[in-house]
């Protein structure tokens, strides 16, 4: 991640101070491991409140993966997770009959309210690799994939934006989109 | 019995529509704070304000807009459309909001709506939009099976003590407003009901005061000049 967005011309800091995601020009949330000990994580190192704190004043944020999962109010990984609450909604597993995890390439669609940073992508593959997806419901989604169930490949509200995929190892298609996002 | 003038925001601007239609928009004013100290002048005290642009996202859209209607001395501001989660409850409280009106949550997450009265008890409202008896969510655009009496009980449970009950096929018409149905609503879920949709004339207002409503919502009606506000304050009154 760190080195795609170094790709892309960003100065990069990798952080767990909340002072430092605070003082961002824009912030990236990778999300690390399993969406409740991600979010627990995130709380108790003041973090999230940071977050919401840039979120609020208009900071550019784009979460991934996880960092797409955690925005939400709860997620039923783990025996249940407190999200931030900041989108309605619950993360749900993905649907039994597929295969899990989900890994591997698949093809966006773009929603009519896609703002200019996702609307590119429509039609172009990205690369997941998840078990629980945010519903294609959700307000503000503006890419959606299908895995058993179409979901929410990305979302956008105001100043933040958030994807399931993984942009750093989607290539090419990857690439542009954390371009567009050093230059929101 | 509170008359509530209505105001509808899109971008900024203080709008009305038919049915609930986006695309019948009409602008009555470029700035909505203007329109509540004028409500205020006459007698209203309380205004009825509708995030439009919030209710199609799905998260509050016209804050600075509200914010500055809040600023208005002597006029409380209930405000509603698509205020979604608990986060932004607390954001339009904080921007001076008296009491917020929670619509699709109340009938999609009613967890919601428990933790937002726990956590602001009596600031709470949920809005309750009917076609037909059938309740209708996001911006009036989709169904969901259940009657308005059904969804009024279950928000009184979780803490919710005024509903506010619209008709949808009656916004905007000047059809007359559905006093019979909101008072049997009041009586059948044992919570006071707020009216809106429909109102033509003094004679709406009249009949929701003997229904023994807590309040109506108007807002073509005072627009189009069909009804004064003052009038209509006054006719509230008895």
């Amino acid at each position: 991640m760190e080195n795609a967005l170094r790709e892309v011309g960003a100065k990069v800091v990798v952080t767990h101070e909340a002072e430092k995601v605070r003082r961002a020009d824009r912030v990236v949330v990778p999300g690390q491991g399993s969406m409740p000990a991600c979010a627990e994580a995130m709380r108790r190192s003041g973090v999230s409140d940071a977050l919401l704190e840039a979120i609020r004043k208009g900071t550019p944020v784009l979460g991934i993966c996880v960092g797409l999962q955690i925005l939400f109010e709860e997620g039923e990984e783990g025996g249940g997770a407190r999200g931030l609450g900041i989108l309605p909604g619950r993360i749900a597993k993905l649907p039994a009959g597929q295969k899990l995890p989900h890994i591997g390439w698949s093809p966006l669609r773009a929603t009519a309210s896609a703002p200019p940073l996702f609307a590119p992508m429509d039609g172009a593959y990205a690369y997941f690799a998840h078990s629980y997806a945010a519903p294609a419901s959700a307000p503000g989604v503006s890419l959606t994939t299908t895995h058993g169930v179409p979901y929410c490949a990305a979302l956008a509200r105001e100043n933040l934006f958030a994807v399931q995929f993984h942009p750093e190892k989607s290539q090419k298609v990857g690439l542009a989109l954390l371009e567009r996002f050093v230059h929101v | 019995m509170l008359v509530i003038p209505a105001i509808d925001l899109m971008g900024g601007e203080a709008v009305r529509l038919e049915k609930g239609d986006f695309a019948t928009k009409k602008v009555y004013a470029k700035d909505p704070s203007e329109k509540a100290a004028e409500f205020r002048g006459a007698g209203a005290t309380l205004l009825h304000v509708v995030d439009l642009d919030g209710a199609r996202a799905g998260w509050p859209v016209n804050l600075d807009t509200v914010a500055k209607i809040c600023r208005v001395k002597g006029i409380e501001v209930e405000l509603g459309g698509g205020i979604r989660t608990l986060l932004d409850v607390e954001k339009v409280l904080a921007l001076g909001v008296s009491y917020v009106v929670l619509g699709t949550a109340a009938v999609e997450r009613l967890g919601l709506v428990e933790e937002a009265c726990r956590k602001f008890p009596g600031r709470v409202r949920t809005g309750i939009d009917a076609r037909d008896g059938e309740v209708k969510v996001a911006g009036w655009t989709a169904g969901t099976g259940l009657s308005a009496v059904e969804v009024a009980r279950r928000v009184k449970a979780a803490g919710v003590s005024v509903v506010e009950y619209t008709d949808v096929g009656r916004d905007g018409m000047f059809t007359g407003v559905d006093a019979g149905g909101a008072a049997r609503l009041q009586a059948e879920a044992g919570v006071e009901v707020i009216a809106s949709g429909g109102v033509a004339g003094l004679g709406d207002v009249k009949a929701c005061r003997l229904a023994g409503l807590a309040g109506v919502i108007v807002g073509k009606a005072i627009y189009e000049g069909r009804i004064s506000l003052r009038e209509a304050v006054q006719a509230a009154k008895g």
